[in-house]
């Protein structure tokens, strides 16, 4: 399970190369994820370049991925919790979903790393242990909800 | 215009369209009717480059093979059946993706012209007073609306449409069929319509294509199709004896 322990600020400069070329990537194709949301016919019948578009996102995402995986090992449900959170409060545009899942993700990390260093102090917890923890009865409220 | 000459296309290397040809003018209303499977979608979907074809489809004297999406896309829309909505856009949010195609690449975003063109298709839709509403809360009628009004701010020459009609009540597809009228009148711009409705064929086409088993069994004017015997030999009924039966019923 993953884990930010034993992991410095070199570790950070190191990712955030990897998060610019990542973000400022998909960034750009936002308009076109918002097409492509309501499928491929629709969206190539809008201009959209499909294939291509479909060919780069898959590269800076698994840029943004592998950064992410490569620093702190898997850490499950923050990439479910946070874009379903964003688009509760921001809107469905992925140009403002995009964004605000990344620092609210971001921020539920810290606050996940703090309590997983802090619950059984002096021992440390993965901090994959905490976000399964939030993250499970989370999609299981969102479950229910739906099927009511 | 819009010229359609020899095209066969399919899906897995099958053709399913074999050898459609016609031609369009600005301001007309072609509808395709043929039964269950006979090939409407698909030949509605080459024609908007959706799916490769054979032949030679030209919009403006350029073959569309050679058009890149975006240009096409200001050229030729295809209206679809959208069955599922996975996040829920406002409308408005949904009307300004009609825009895409018209921004510019480097910068995408919505100019004054844009936004204007969009509140303006909201409108000659009806939809203005529900522009903040989200579309995974609307009804079907207001969902169809909500998608012609995207193709209305897109502002193609040629407006494809399949099904627009399936699931609504009469009122509801007769005030589509309207909007596109209208905004067909207003702007000279022709339409193409998959329809099963053969009453709404007979009030809203100028041509009927008659298709049977991805074949043209006819191509001409409304009157000239729809009083023949091909229906009859394309949907294997006896239409006129039908169609008398409900009128005595409904007189009665």
């Amino acid at each position: 399970m993953g884990s930010f322990s034993l992991r410095g600020w070199n570790y950070v400069k190191a990712a955030s190369i990897f998060f610019v070329i990542g973000i400022t990537g998909v960034m750009k194709y936002t308009n076109e994820m918002d097409l492509l949301s309501f499928g491929e016919d629709e969206a190539k019948s809008n201009g959209v370049e499909t294939e291509k578009v479909k060919k780069k996102l898959l590269i800076f995402s698994s840029i943004l991925t592998g950064s992410s995986v490569a620093l702190s090992g898997t850490i499950g449900f923050v990439d479910l919790i946070a874009p379903h959170v964003a688009r509760k409060f921001f809107g469905s545009k992925h140009i403002y979903v995009l964004p605000i899942s990344a620092v609210f993700g971001g921020a539920l990390m810290i606050f996940s790393d703090i309590i997983a260093r802090t619950i059984v102090s002096p021992s440390e917890l993965p901090v994959g242990a905490v976000t399964s923890l939030i993250g499970a009865p989370f999609f299981a409220y969102i479950y229910f909800k739906k099927s009511r | 215009m819009f010229n359609v000459n020899h095209i066969f296309c399919g899906y897995n290397n099958q053709d399913i369209i074999k050898d459609i040809s016609f031609d369009l003018e600005p301001g007309c209303n072609l509808s395709i009717i043929g039964p269950n499977g006979c090939g409407k979608s698909t030949l509605l979907k080459a024609l908007a480059h959706i799916i490769p074809y054979k032949g030679s489809i030209r919009i403006d004297n350029t073959e569309i093979k050679k058009m890149n999406r975006k240009t096409l896309a200001r050229n030729i829309a295809l209206m679809t059946q959208i069955n599922s909505i996975y996040f829920p856009y406002t409308v408005y949010e949904t009307v300004s993706l009609g825009r895409y195609c018209h921004m510019d690449s480097v910068l995408p975003r919505l100019s004054p012209l844009d936004k204007d063109i969009i509140y303006d298709s909201m409108e000659k839709v009806g939809l203005l007073s529900i522009r903040n509403a989200k579309i995974n809360q609307l009804s079907g009628g207001q969902l169809q609306r909500v998608f012609l009004a995207k193709i209305f701010a897109q502002d193609p020459k040629v407006i494809l449409l399949d099904e627009p009609t399936n699931h609504l009540d009469l009122r509801y597809q007769i005030e589509l069929l309207e909007y596109i009228n209208e905004w067909k009148k207003q702007k000279k711009r022709a339409t193409i319509t998959v329809l099963h409705d053969l009453n709404l064929v007979q009030e809203y086409a100028d041509k009927v294509i008659l298709l049977s088993n991805g074949k043209m069994h006819s191509y001409g004017s409304t009157k000239d199709i729809l009083i023949n015997d091909a229906l009859e030999e394309v949907y294997r009924i006896d239409i006129k004896k039908w169609m008398t039966k409900v009128l005595i019923k409904w007189e009665a």
